[in-house]
């Protein structure tokens, strides 16, 4: 009996390591598994990164190579000019179109308006309240055209005559771009009278302030980059 | 006695190596969480994505220039390179939308939505009482679907939208510029009909404008003219970039 006692407890125990040794060798062949894919995983990560920063410093020369070519169409144009009055004329015409369409990079006196979720969203009950919304962005940018803003750029996208402003989620989309808060709206205009305009009693930025961040700073000179992609035959 | 202590062996066997099984995985599952690395993964695809869209629109904007240097570089007369920036001049102007385009596109018209007491149908909702009116914002809102969905211009009333128009309440009417607009309404859009059409399902316009009792009729048009923006605007302000700046 004693002998038939001990030698189930033997058992038990041998089983109960079979059970355990059955269960590990399965777990870590899976998890084998796994890690290939995660290494798999960060490989691609840093593939894709790699890519990005590549892309982004490529853009960067593309840029300047851009800027480059402007510069030098830009003087061939003001040889033309100095050589004949007509060419003058036209000149100072395509200059003003250029800028009114946004393809040039333009500098001048301004605001900056900085809007920012209130950091009582997250501790109050109605968070939506207290977020910036699409139609918060186009009130601004609506009061400074009125304003007589000259050029507008949203987180460093030109408005254009066919820009649209969209919110997903936190983020905004200004021609097709996306990007993150704070919405940063430059305008380029009349300091004084940009500042009036948002300041009107009972005007958007009374009207805001209770919601959201938002500050306004006057400069003397901001700079706005141009609108790219004007080539893809965006209008017929 | 002892066929019954054999099972009851059997039975132990069995149980316990259930038991250490169940650790096992219990052990290892508690003490290994699952890695969540495929999102940032897609993030890094978008952003990837983002760049190399620029790259293509900055390859197109250097050709472009790279032709008109060429052009200008290869003119044979004074009058040659004349017509060449006369050309680039009217490309911007077509650009900031101060010359009238054409092409397919939709028309939209806002009007009063018409109730006939006798002929009850089910399609026409009721009139929503005490609904408002249209204002600045739900014109902007309109336009901005539309400009987001591909929309290549967009006017109201005949007046041509541009990069610095304002829409805006003044009193009781609405103010396009320095322009008035009064009701009914009518937008039209360049842009692919097909398109349009469906992004004004989707995001609701229909019902949107019902709450202040007005009818949204959506018209494809096969070839549609939008006029010019005739505001004279002076620049006052702003002056061409010479220099590479720090951005």
């Amino acid at each position: 009996m004693n002998r038939r006692n001990k030698f189930h407890v033997y058992l038990t125990i041998v089983t109960f390591c079979t059970g355990f040794l059955v269960a590990t060798s399965i777990e870590t062949t899976k998890l084998m598994r796994k890690e290939r894919m995660n290494d798999q995983l960060f490989q691609q990560e840093t593939q894709l990164n790699e890519r990005i920063l590549a892309e982004k410093e490529q853009n960067r020369h593309l840029e300047n190579q851009l800027l480059d070519l402007q510069r030098q169409v830009g003087k061939v144009e003001e040889a033309m000019a100095t050589r004949k009055a007509e060419a003058a004329e036209i000149l100072s015409q395509l200059e003003a179109a250029r800028m009114q369409a946004g393809v040039v990079a333009v500098e001048g006196p301004g605001i900056v308006v900085t809007m920012q979720d209130s950091q009582h969203a997250a501790s109050s009950p109605d968070i939506t309240n207290y977020i910036v919304h699409e139609h918060d962005v186009r009130l601004v940018v609506n009061e400074l055209r009125l304003a007589g803003a000259e050029a507008i750029s949203i987180n460093g996208q030109r408005l254009v005559s066919n820009s649209s402003i969209r919110c997903i989620g936190p983020t905004i989309i200004v021609n097709g771009v996306k990007s993150a808060a704070p919405f940063v709206v430059s305008a380029i205009g009349d300091p004084e009278t940009l500042e009036g305009a948002l300041n009107l009693p009972g005007g958007v930025l009374q009207t805001l302030q209770d919601f959201v961040q938002i500050d306004v700073a006057k400069l003397n000179a901001i700079q706005l980059p141009a609108f790219v992609g004007d080539a893809k035959s965006k209008h017929s | 006695m002892l066929q019954k202590s054999r099972k009851i062996t059997f039975i132990l066997a069995i149980i316990s190596a259930i038991i250490g099984v169940m650790l096992t995985v219990q052990l290892r599952s508690s003490l290994d969480p699952v890695h969540k690395e495929s999102r940032s993964i897609a993030e890094l695809r978008a952003s990837l994505q983002k760049e190399l869209e620029k790259h293509k629109n900055l390859l197109a904007d250097i050709s472009k220039y790279n032709q008109l240097y060429y052009q200008y570089e290869t003119a044979l007369s004074e009058d040659e390179s004349l017509s060449v920036m006369k050309e680039e001049l009217a490309r911007n102007r077509k650009m900031g939308g101060m010359v009238a385009v054409e092409g397919p596109g939709i028309i939209l018209n806002i009007v009063d939505q018409v109730y006939d007491e006798h002929v009850m149908d089910e399609h026409v909702p009721a009139p929503v009482i005490g609904g408002y009116t249209i204002d600045d914002e739900d014109l902007r809102w309109l336009v901005n679907i539309l400009f987001a969905n591909g929309a290549k211009a967009v006017s109201i009333n005949g007046h041509r939208l541009i990069a610095t128009t304002a829409i805006r309440n003044v009193g009781d009417v609405i103010q396009i510029d320095t322009r008035t607009v009064q009701p009914p309404y009518e937008m039209k859009a360049l842009g692919e009909p097909e398109v349009l059409l469906s992004a004004l399902k989707l995001e609701g316009v229909e019902e949107y404008f019902q709450l202040s009792n007005k009818h949204v009729i959506a018209e494809k048009q096969d070839n549609l003219m939008i006029p010019a923006n005739t505001e004279e605007r002076r620049i006052r302000f702003m002056k061409t970039v010479k220099e590479k700046g720090d951005s």
